[in-house]
């Protein structure tokens, strides 16, 4: 059986602004197995967070358009929906959790009412089954004494709390896919931990696929089977876990990794890349990393290098890498 | 040592505060006499407000008989002619209260959830309103139309929109970014669900406060235009009325200009103190206080 629960090929989305169009996604490939973790990792602004809203159709109004590309998700293109497919979709087969937990709940509402609206949407439960659910998954979510929390609001939970709960909202309807948006950003690292083992934990039980966007490789070094690198608007390099961390690349991934602290180097600067992410509306032709790059040649800034394959599943976009610049050594 | 186990510590705990005691109570005995007196006014008083005795004006307040605070200068009982005039502020502020905010608000989340062109219009419209000055309206409108209850109404209604709509609208756009709103989006939510559901309920505390507020300014506006002779046409009690016509005997009958200025100034006073305990109570943080 077909286990691919999501590919993407060639997504395209711009933003037509008045200073010219800006390209925040820029032919982005992927494909997703069901159960499996992919990370995205790049610097704000590559194109991370408008690559996910667009999988779920919600890009900016009105500047932002999905100008071309395919999601195939379960055997379907996402971009042939309707408007009102995308809404029985949105909630019930991918669901979404973003960065900040403080302002994810609605401070009006109770814990409860929030977990039960997209179940009473979604599974058209009512009554008394819709609060069993609800209990259900605060459980799920370790949620101590869900049967009082429910009635509680969001303000008198702590920041981990408030991201279980977005969790549980989104876990609720049992989706395929899961997309976290920094998840962990806000949280302090213990309680990071602890939410991510238990995201872990609760998609190994549901055979769900996540995407995970992150900008801390730790994260993805803990949670994600395959990551996908991106620079603007583009992937740069994608791999499976180790395989990346063990030969990392695409200089941009290189300059990453060698930015992380380092526990054996001990009292020296932490390296940065140097200069700044492009302007997206004003790409250069050749390679968008070209002028941050340590290794730059001259084709660099002419043309976009082709995907190549370096190993089993680990593709990457650039010119050092290709079979000529590897022959003239 | 005993003894220190047993001293008993004085929490502020929610036992300490009894319902009683976090009820605004100068706002909802005033409110509720001027609610009452309102409704059961004419069934209550010991004179026909508009029925004038020559023979017994300019009684003073206060002294035996029958008119405990004083008759005006058409021997009419001013007690009766303020509970008169507390139905006329209670029709007018409440009627404007409700048609203006419920307009308000209807525009302001147009404006503020679609958008665009919708709320270019709309807030231009607004701003027009807003620097309209009342009076100036006032008169011209109740020179066409004529001065009547009605008409104040909608004079009232006119003028207070507006504000509404610009102090909603900009916290419909604060609701709008807000993270919450695109999980609900992302957890399928229609347009219509996301602004009913859960940008209503957001917004609806500062609509609340907004309300009790104008009733305050409402009556102040209603008085104003009758003390003009723009509002309520004599011989209706009114507030506003009585003022304009206690003036001119302020010297030797004091009390026809006290009564309804003390019955203005607790009933908006009431208004405010009750919008005040209403924006603090109405904020979800302090609900289980």
């Amino acid at each position: 059986m077909d286990r691919t629960l999501l590919e993407v090929k060639d997504l395209r989305t711009y933003f037509f602004t008045k200073r010219g169009v800006v390209k925040a996604v820029d032919g982005v490939n992927f494909s997703l197995k069901k159960g499996e973790t992919l990370g995205l990792v790049g610097e704000s602004g590559c194109g991370k967070t408008i690559t996910c809203l667009s999988l779920v159709r919600l890009v900016p109004q009105p500047a932002g358009r999905i100008v071309g590309g395919r999601m195939i998700f379960e055997g379907e293109d996402l971009l042939r929906k309707s408007e009102k497919e995308m809404r029985l979709i949105r909630g019930s087969k991918i669901s979404m959790i973003l960065q900040d937990p403080m302002t994810s709940l609605n401070p009006v509402f109770t814990i409860g009412e929030q977990v039960a609206e997209p179940i009473r949407l979604h599974q058209l439960l009512r009554g008394t089954k819709v609060w069993e659910k609800v209990k259900e998954m605060l459980r799920l979510v370790r949620i101590p004494s869900a049967e009082t929390r429910i009635r509680e609001y969001p303000h008198q939970m702590s920041g981990g709390m408030r991201q279980r709960i977005v969790g549980a909202i989104a876990l609720s309807c049992q989706p395929k896919l899961l997309i976290a948006d920094e998840p962990t950003t806000a949280l302090d690292v213990t309680i990071q931990a602890q939410f991510l083992r238990l995201l872990k934990e609760i998609q190994q039980n549901f055979e769900l696929s996540m995407i995970l966007i992150t900008h801390d490789l730790g994260v993805v070094s803990r949670v994600c089977d395959k990551v996908a690198v991106m620079y603007a608007g583009k992937i740069v390099e994608t791999a499976e876990i180790r395989e990346l961390f063990n030969n990392p690349s695409h200089p941009y991934t290189i300059a990453l990794m060698s930015s992380l602290p380092n526990i054996d180097r001990k009292r020296e600067m932490l390296q940065t890349i140097e200069g700044q992410p492009p302007d997206l509306s004003n790409l250069p032709p050749g390679c968008a990393f070209a002028v941050r790059c340590p290794n730059r040649m001259e084709i660099c800034s002419g043309r976009y290098p082709p995907e190549v394959g370096v190993g089993d599943g680990h593709y990457v976009s650039c010119w050092l890498s290709t079979p000529e610049a590897q022959s003239h050594g | 040592m005993a003894e220190a186990a047993t001293v008993k510590l004085d929490v502020p705990g929610r036992r300490r505060h009894s319902w009683l005691s976090r009820i605004p109570w100068f706002s909802t005995v005033i409110l509720s006499a001027v609610i009452l007196l309102g409704i059961a006014g004419p069934f209550v008083v010991p004179h026909d407000p508009i029925e004038s005795n020559l023979m017994d004006s300019f009684t003073p307040p206060f002294q035996a008989g029958t008119y405990p605070l004083g008759t005006d200068n058409m021997g009419r009982d001013v007690l009766s002619r303020i509970v008169g005039g507390a139905r006329i502020s209670l029709i007018v502020g409440m009627t404007v209260v409700f048609v203006a905010g419920a307009l308000g608000t209807v525009l302001a989340m147009m404006a503020g959830f679609f958008g665009g062109w919708w709320d270019s219009v709309i807030m231009r419209v607004t701003d027009t309103f807003l620097s309209l000055p009342y009076l100036m309206v006032a008169l011209v409108m109740t020179a066409v139309l004529g001065p009547s209850v009605r008409n104040i109404i909608v004079v009232l209604v006119v003028i207070g929109w507006a504000g509404y709509a610009r102090v909603l609208r900009a916290e419909v756009l604060k609701m709008k970014e807000a993270d919450f709103i695109r999980l609900a989006i992302t957890a399928g939510a229609s347009r219509w669900k996301i602004l009913i559901k859960h940008i209503f309920p957001n917004v609806v505390n500062t609509l609340v406060v907004l309300a009790t507020l104008q009733l305050g300014t409402t009556i102040i506006a209603e008085a104003s235009l009758s003390f003009l002779g723009m509002g309520v046409p004599p011989p209706h009690p009114s507030w506003g009325l009585m003022l304009a016509q206690g003036r001119d005997y302020i010297t030797y009958a004091w009390w026809l200009c006290v009564w309804p200025g003390l019955a203005i100034m607790l009933t908006v006073l009431a208004c405010n103190l009750l919008g005040d305990w209403l924006r603090v109570r109405l904020d979800p943080k302090f609900r289980q206080l």
